[in-house]
């Protein structure tokens, strides 16, 4: 198979605290990755390094083949984003936002407004084209990120917890969507803390924890070392086993004192 | 989308950017979407509901723009002041570049260190260079708007009083200037982002702001001193060492050059420096945008190490606040004032010149009679000008990056009254204290102990001058505006802040002359803050911000 992303040796540090610990990951064309972790454990951060968005790390990392630092631009030009915070000028009308980005991917604005106008359409949401963002309700303006990250037709995608928001037929349509590109031959590297989701969509499971690859393979390897769904292997991994304990703990902070019962 | 007149303008340089590895198309479409986003500012709580705002920001901007042409105005005056051109454009280019700078550091600083724009733009085929240069030229545009506005006086003045060629030259170095500045403070920003790394940076970033108001304060006081007025009409120019780090003579010394043939060794050397200068930085400064554009990151990277609780703070609130909604929202707008990089970004340049405000006609009258001269002056009445900023500083306590967290007001339906009171009484313990303890220390030492009931009159006015600034200006809720790229000209407030400070300092003047008077002033101030800030805060239901108005867009 393809290797279409190599990391090699990753490392990062943020002043004493080493979050990314020798991560050594070969991914090939036409996988689905589902690229899961407790908060904290260097998700983001792998992301933002494979995107260019964080310069100063250890190791190598290739994508197409090529190391990232040689041509830190060209190889964006077949990659799509969706980011975790919804970062997004939202001053700016769906329709404005949607053709400036295509535009930055060097597409022509006839083309990516016609584009972004369809898939508009079809994430039906095509009434609010001409609306500020800013006014749109949190799926909406999720949609509008997720075409942003799909105008240029991108080989690999990253999403980084991309359904968040969104209606449940809406998801149907998206993972729909996501199975039929990889079909296609389309990479995807998608992080979410929804393990159902990731369960059934991924067909490789990366599981990051303290920063170090702990778990790697597909649902059924997983399976044939660990018991139950993914939700209860994820736990299992990263070792946390007092869900009951800490539940009680927060119900019994949360109990008014006997002065509020009034209220 | 609107195609802006500037990038038209721009069109013209493509060959320029494209030499220096430029992306245009792609800087072009950034800076469309910039000026586009910069005139549609919005509020998460609008006042008085009205639906024209939206469309705001850039007539804000563009009706602030008369209040330069006034300053401008003043420039006139030093161009036909003397046909020794060294000295009369000196002053001219020196106040000029006092006026860009201080505008520089406390508007512009937050676009030149925005880090947004990354995960939207950088994660596109876009690179450093082209990304840093939209930055810049955002930044160019809006001063170079503001230069025009400032020199379109002088300007006019010497095209009729020195000729075309004069203009020509002046035109030409006005916008070398603008160049030279903007770069010098991203250099100076580069130096400082490639040294310090973590939570020291975000401080020393606005000790920086601080300290670069100081240092163009200063060096516009130096301009003075290179001269020798022997004679009313006589002025002759002596050149020293330090004269040599003064742009402004640099650049009048160009006009000694070119129109007076002078070829005197200092008056080449400068005029070498005016060209070279600038032309250096802004190499160095393409040379060092990658690295500029690596270190930015650091100023978002977290630092999971909290700050340690202000317990002072915390037993000041408790002292000054006397109800637990009016501390809430003490604290609060605490916590947002010491942490809000933006705010503080905005702020902080203020507040130097606060600081420095006060020494100016100390300064010189030291330089003139010595410090025993100044011991014995009422010159400690300057202390008032460290108030001059206080419009500035509350204007800005409307804004946030975070602005769409104001729902809370309204969720909880505060007492707006508490949310004032508490914001303001942080704002004054804060940002105007410290530098008023720090004056306060410099005063007494040069002034003596005998005016420290001066002292306290001078700070008891400053919190009864916020109270009235509050109360006569336009009260909108603290923290739920966004920024705009440009301030709004509020020249209106000053003139108010003047008026205010007129009276005050009226009185505190005619107190020293009645026996015990000054005591006596003490003891009103104390009941008037008292009564103001306890009853003063109440308002009237029929608010402009009443909950009806609240809206996300």
């Amino acid at each position: 198979m393809e290797s279409i992303i190599s990391i090699r040796n990753l490392n990062k540090s943020f002043g004493s605290k080493r979050v990314l610990k020798d991560i050594n990951l070969e991914i090939n064309k036409g996988e689905i990755i589902g690229y899961i972790g407790p908060n904290g454990a260097g998700k983001s951060t792998t992301v933002k390094i494979m995107l260019g968005l964080l310069e100063e790390y250890e190791g190598e990392i290739e994508i197409f083949g090529k190391n990232i630092k040689d041509d830190p631009v060209k190889y964006k030009k077949r990659i799509g984003y969706v980011p975790e915070t919804a970062d997004i000028y939202d001053n700016l009308t769906a329709r404005e936002y949607l053709t400036f980005i295509g535009e930055l991917y060097g597409m022509e604005y006839e083309e990516v407004d016609k584009k972004a106008e369809e898939l508009m359409e079809l994430f039906d949401i095509r009434e609010v084209y001409d609306g500020r963002i800013n006014s749109f309700s949190k799926g909406m303006k999720q949609k509008v990120i997720i075409i942003s990250s799909l105008l240029n037709d991108p080989d690999i995608l990253f999403l980084d917890e991309p359904l968040s928001g969104i209606d449940a037929n809406s998801v149907m349509v998206i993972k729909e969507v996501l199975s039929e590109l990889v079909k296609q031959g389309k990479t995807i590297f998608y992080s979410s803390h929804i393990m159902e989701v990731v369960e059934k969509l991924s067909d490789r499971i990366i599981l990051l924890a303290d920063g170090k690859i702990v778990a790697d393979g597909s649902m059924e390897d997983l399976k044939s070392q660990l018991e139950g769904s993914l939700e209860s292997i994820f736990n299992q991994l990263t070792g946390f086993n007092e869900h009951s304990k800490i539940a009680q703990g927060i119900v019994s902070t949360i109990k008014r004192g006997a002065v509020d019962e009034g209220l | 989308m609107k195609d802006y007149r500037m990038l038209s303008f721009l069109d013209l340089f493509r060959g320029f950017f494209n030499r220096m590895k430029i992306d245009y198309p792609t800087m072009r479409k950034i800076l469309q979407v910039k000026l586009l986003l910069d005139s549609r500012r919005v509020s998460t709580i609008q006042v008085n509901n009205d639906n024209i705002k939206q469309n705001e920001d850039k007539n804000y901007f563009i009706r602030s723009l008369p209040v330069y042409t006034f300053i401008g105005l003043f420039f006139i005056f030093f161009i036909l002041i003397s046909d020794n051109y060294i000295f009369s454009m000196s002053f001219v280019f020196g106040a000029f570049m006092v006026m860009m700078m201080a505008s520089l550091i406390s508007d512009f600083s937050s676009v030149l260190l925005d880090v947004r724009d990354k995960v939207i733009v950088l994660t596109k085929p876009v690179d450093n260079r082209t990304l840093n240069m939209a930055k810049v030229l955002h930044v160019f545009y809006y001063i170079f708007m503001i230069t025009m506005a400032m020199m379109l006086p002088s300007l006019i003045t010497s095209l009729i009083v020195r000729g075309i060629g004069f203009f020509l030259i002046f035109l030409f170095l006005v916008i070398v200037v603008d160049l030279f500045i903007i770069m010098f403070t991203a250099l100076v920003y580069i130096v400082i982002l490639k040294v310090f790394s973590g939570e020291k940076l975000k401080d020393i970033i606005n000790y920086v702001q601080i300290g670069l108001s100081f240092f163009i304060m200063i060096s516009y006081q130096l301009i003075g001193r290179v001269f020798e007025f022997s004679e009313v009409f006589d002025i002759s120019f002596k050149p020293t060492w330090w004269s040599y780090l003064l742009p402004p003579i640099w650049f009048s010394s160009t006009f000694e050059l070119l129109f007076k043939n002078n070829r005197e060794s200092y008056v080449l050397i400068y005029s070498a420096l005016a060209l070279l200068v600038p032309i250096a930085s802004i190499i160095i400064y393409i040379k060092l945008i990658p690295t500029f554009e690596r270190n930015l990151q650091k100023l978002n990277e977290a630092d999971s190490k909290g700050k340690k609780k202000n317990k002072i703070n915390n037993i000041i609130g408790k002292i000054i606040c006397s109800n637990k909604e009016e501390r809430s929202f003490y604290n609060f707008a605490t916590n947002i004032i010491k942490n809000e990089r933006n705010f503080k970004l905005k702020v902080y340049p203020s507040l130097g010149f606060s600081l420095i405000f006060p020494f100016i006609m100390i300064i010189t009258s030291i330089m003139d009679n010595g410090i025993k001269g100044v011991a014995n002056s009422k010159l400690y009445f300057s202390i008032y000008f460290t108030g001059l900023m206080l419009t500035t500083i509350i204007h800005m306590l409307r804004f946030s990056d975070n602005y769409k967290g104001a729902w809370i007001y309204n969720f909880f339906s505060v007492n707006h009254a508490n949310v004032y009171r508490g914001t303001l009484k942080a704002m004054f313990i804060n940002l105007v204290t410290p530098i008023f303890i720090l004056i306060s220390i410099i005063f007494l030492y040069l002034f003596k102990g005998r005016i420290i009931s001066d002292l306290i009159i001078g700070y008891l006015s400053l919190l009864l001058t916020i109270y009235v600034l509050h109360k006569i200006g336009d009260k909108v809720l603290p923290f739920s505006e966004t920024y705009g790229t440009t301030k709004s000209g509020n020249i209106l407030e000053f003139i108010k802040l003047l008026l205010v400070f007129g009276v005050l300092i009226g009185l505190h003047f005619g107190t020293t002359f009645i026996p015990f008077g000054k005591y006596f002033y003490i003891l009103i101030l104390i009941v008037l803050n008292k009564v103001a800030w306890k009853y003063g805060f109440k308002e009237k239901k029929v608010g402009s911000y009443s909950q009806e108005n609240v809206s996300l867009n």
